[in-house]
């Protein structure tokens, strides 16, 4: 055991007192069978197949205590364009996250509609057995040592639930902000259910401060029943130095459709991890993402989708641009089960390399047990084309300036998808400040 | 159209789920002891009348091979292997010095050469319909039968022999190359084949020299609970190029046979190797009983500038393939390509792929990869590329297309893309489907039956793999192409 995981079951022996839930059986079980599994398997390595590429038992060498949560009156100020602000002039249900800690006092989560919202850090009681089902869940962990002590650690987080036929007029937008000099780590635990025919849009987004190497955990369970319809929108635009770990698992029930985007911008390392599954037929899942990394920042994204039963569709259409010695990482899995027949898979990885010191490994995987299937995957890592880059200058556009423009289309492609005007718009001002970061850099 | 009106043709006539080179030949036999000590590897290296310093190397993979585990990552299943329930040296008792022309060889080797079609008889392969002369280095369990066309092709300076021969006749030439693009410790099959390695090609073509002809190898697993363990060496020298092709049957028997390869190609400074096999070892019956267990390290150091290694490969034997035919790219310039064609049917398994290793300047690559899964068989293709940081200007292209016939096969597809440089250009695509109801359709409506159909949409499928072998080759493997999914429609 590296000191490192051991740092980490001691943490828990001594945060596990003030943890939500306890005393409650069913959540001690959960947090117990967790911290049993990540002391069996450790942190991952890159002897693991999933973790080839991030070997986060090397990268984790410091472990910050777990963040303690007070309640605060005002965020701090942001200053520039970030995940945080870029979203604060569209109309939106708001709830505000403080270092992994819902404040209820800056949010106005309780106004919405048709929506049951349950705080984690309530009174466990009262928990409907909706939220008992989903976060006593130990099978999710599984095989999966991160979301298994995000279950160990969790803290906080908020549990929603969007009744059946509800059509919910504004986005609903978590908002993580982590504060302080102080190093901690930061675990928080959702879960969403979109009931039967309802529709709902979900944005959310992580902040924090430039210098100091916290780490977040975060984790999202969704389940999405019969005809309904979500979007998921997910900004990382976390400090320089973090760590910023991520899992969503999300199950499509039948004539559902789901569309996932994760635009990843910040963090030291991150991995964000995608699993699907289905409930129904005839679902319809995109999984999307954009990720624009520079320095020496290292983008994991790896998402797994089984389709386990006939007739649905799945996307997965990712971009990746790396500057100076960046590494982006993307791992995508299509399995299509013995009985999934008719099922349409694809996936599409591209990457552009701007940097002669950057590196991109790509793993698209396809696992196909049915023949009546149409599956494709295509991958392409690459500078950009000399001859688009001819065209702009040869029509009077300096090469800094086309050699942006570029960029800017190539990442464009799955932002454009998002139907939301506001949000749309929200996610082009976050990768133009990209750019105008790097210039302001170079 | 000929060769696939012929396919055609074969696949009418074949019994379905028949193996027709699954007879035994009877023959005497020469056997070391079962099992695997240092005391076997002594004594073949003994056998082969080696020097001191083979022996030494082969001793020191033994070892480093007993502190190695089997891989388990391929996607493949099988019962634990008994190293120590084989024989690992097989030969047909002969005369000690081994035949010296095609008249002293056992008759009854020659007849089962005969029966698999591969002519020996130099005026039978000149007198032949095909054209064109190959000449053939035929292996029989641990040893080399005879080699055909020696002193044709000395005249040109090349040399072709076993590799035992060779390390009597040129031991300065395999002393030098022999290990350098597979070491010892690469993995746990080819350590294992260092170790007890008895027979093997050895090819080296002299500067400047287009081979005359196209060498072949043909292996033949004959006797029972042996593994057979080959390693080919070919040598390009500056300027030159050669074909050579490898083929290779087994009986059928219940039990399951090793088959540990390696193959170590060098090109040096603009030569270039083209290497075909067609690789036909019994795949075991329809439940998965018997069959050869292939685990083979194949990989080519395109070591000089503007070289180029191209494999080809047609994939329809064998109970379990695990075989990833490889190219390092190490000069600049240097062109590595892979093509494959993989057909798994009954219970077969297979796990194949190539490594793309672009360390040179404007390296390029290309990969086109043709799976074929019918009955419950499992296939997967598993492949590298990767560019490092040195190595600006690579290109690759990767095409993997999987065909699925039945439902209860699979198709599975793992590319590993590495790019450490930023001017790499690297593509790659991959397709899983079934044979279109639409084409299908059209092949019935005008009269062809189902599975001729399917033969012929299938050899369309593979077109693009076919083209790249060989004529002598291309017929055959079409051929096989209808036989191995025979039964696997309807």
């Amino acid at each position: 055991m590296t000191a490192a995981e051991k740092t980490l079951i001691d943490q828990f022996g001594e945060a596990r007192e003030n943890l939500p839930g306890n005393g409650e059986a069913w959540m001690d079980d959960a947090r117990s069978s967790a911290i049993r599994t990540f002391e069996k398997n450790g942190l991952p390595h890159r002897r693991l197949e999933r973790w080839k590429y991030t070997d986060l038992r090397a990268m984790l060498g410091q472990i910050p205590a777990p963040a303690t949560g007070t309640p605060v009156s005002d965020l701090p100020d942001h200053d520039g364009i970030n995940a945080h602000t870029a979203f604060a002039s569209i109309e939106r249900y708001h709830g505000v996250f403080v270092n992994g800690y819902f404040q209820p006092q800056l949010s106005n989560l309780e106004d919405i509609e048709g929506v049951e919202i349950v705080n984690l850090r309530g009174n466990f009681n009262n928990f409907p057995d909706w939220v008992k089902a989903g976060l006593g869940n130990t099978s999710v962990f599984e095989g999966n040592a991160v979301l298994a002590l995000n279950t160990a650690f969790a803290a906080d987080g908020i549990a929603l639930r969007i009744k059946a036929g509800a059509t919910i007029d504004k986005p609903i937008h978590l908002d993580y902000v982590t504060t302080g000099d102080e190093a901690a780590t930061i675990s928080v635990r959702n879960l969403i259910i979109v009931e039967k025919g309802a529709q709902a849009t979900l944005v959310e987004t992580f902040t924090g401060p430039r210098d100091v190497a916290y780490v977040v955990n975060a984790a999202t369970q969704i389940t999405v029943e019969e005809g309904a319809r979500f979007t998921r929108i997910k900004v990382q635009d976390e400090g320089l130095d973090a760590f910023h770990l991520a899992n969503m698992q999300i199950t499509a029930g039948e004539n559902t459709r789901c569309h996932d985007l994760t635009l990843t911008l910040g963090a030291r390392v991150s991995r964000n991890e995608v699993n699907v599954g289905f409930s129904g037929e005839n679902a319809d899942v995109t999984i999307a993402g954009a990720s624009m990394l520079a320095g020496k920042q290292h983008g994991d994204t790896t998402l797994c989708i089984t389709h386990s039963l006939p007739s649905s569709n799945s996307r997965q259409e990712f971009k990746t641009v790396l500057d100076d010695y960046a590494r982006g990482i993307f791992q995508g899995c299509v399995i299509v089960k013995p009985h999934a027949q008719k099922t349409d898979g694809r996936q599409m990885t591209q990457a552009l390399l701007l940097s002669p010191n950057a590196e991109m490994d790509a793993k698209p995987e396809l696992e196909i047990y049915a023949d009546d299937v149409e599956c494709a995957h295509g991958a392409t890592a690459g500078d950009l084309d000399e001859e688009y880059l001819f065209y702009l200058r040869a029509r009077g556009i300096p090469e800094a300036k086309a050699k942006a423009l570029l960029v800017a289309a190539f990442v464009a492609e799955p932002l454009e998808k998002i139907e939301h005007e506001g949000l749309r718009e929200g996610l082009f001002q976050l990768t133009n400040a990209w750019f105008d970061r790097r210039k302001g850099e170079a | 159209m000929v060769a696939v009106k012929e396919t055609v043709e074969q696949v009418k006539e074949i019994e379905v789920d028949q193996y027709k080179y699954g007879f035994v030949t009877d023959i005497e036999m020469d056997m070391a002891p079962k099992g695997l000590n240092e005391e076997i590897i002594g004594f073949i290296s003994a056998k082969k009348n080696e020097p001191e310093w083979m022996l030494e190397w082969r001793l020191d993979a033994y070892r480093r091979w007993l502190t190695m585990t089997e891989p388990n990552w391929a996607k493949v299943g099988y019962p634990p292997i008994d190293f120590q329930d084989l024989y690992y040296y097989a030969a047909p008792k002969s005369d000690k010095e081994g035949p010296k022309s095609l008249d002293e060889v056992d008759p009854e080797l020659l007849r089962t050469y005969e029966k698999l079609g591969i002519p020996l008889q130099e005026q039978a392969v000149l007198a032949g319909v095909q054209g064109a002369r190959i000449a053939v280095d035929a292996i029989f369990d641990s040893v080399s039968v005879v080699t055909t066309f020696k002193e044709e092709l000395a005249k040109e300076g090349v040399i072709f022999c076993p590799l035992s021969e060779a390390l009597q006749d040129h031991p300065d030439l395999v002393r030098k190359y022999l290990g350098t693009v597979v070491p010892i410790s690469d993995n746990y099959y080819s350590a294992l084949n260092t170790a007890v390695f008895s027979e093997g090609s050895f090819v080296y073509i002299p500067p400047g020299v287009r081979c005359p002809m196209e060498l072949s190898t043909y292996f033949r697993i004959n006797e029972a609970q042996t593994g057979q363990f080959e390693r080919t060496l070919i040598i390009a020298d500056k300027g030159s190029y050669v074909s050579y092709l490898e083929g290779c049957t087994a009986p059928m028997r219940d039990e399951n046979q090793l088959h540990a390869a390696v193959v170590e190609l060098i090109a040096l400074e603009d030569a270039e190797i083209k290497y075909s096999t067609v690789q036909n070892w019994y795949p075991g019956d329809a439940e998965g009983k018997g069959g050869i267990y292939n685990f083979v390290t194949k990989r080519g150091d395109c070591r000089g500038k503007n070289s180029k290694i191209s494999w080809t490969q047609v994939e329809t034997g064998s109970a379990i393939t695990w075989k990833y035919p490889s190219c390092i790219l190490r000069g600049d310039n240097s062109i590595g390509e892979f093509y494959s064609i993989a057909i798994s049917n009954g219970m077969q398994q297979i796990d194949s792929g190539t490594k793309m290793i672009h360390l040179g300047k404007n390296t390029k690559s290309r990969i086109i990869s043709k799976g074929i899964s019918a009955g419950k068989s499992s296939n997967t293709y598993r492949g590298l590329v990767s560019a490092h940081r040195k190595a600006s200007n690579t290109r690759n292209f990767t095409q993997c297309d999987s065909l699925l016939i039945g439902d209860k096969c699979s198709a599975h597809t793992i590319p590993y893309i590495e790019a450490k440089n930023s001017s790499a250009v690297f593509e790659h695509e991959a397709t899983t489907s079934k044979i279109s109801d639409d084409q299908l359709f059209y092949c019935l409506q005008r009269g062809i039956g189902e599975e001729e159909a399917v033969a012929l949409i299938v050899n369309g499928f593979c077109k693009e793999v076919l083209q790249q072998l060989p004529m002598e080759f291309a017929v055959e493997a079409q051929k096989l192409v209808g036989i191995s999914l025979e039964g696997s429609v309807g």
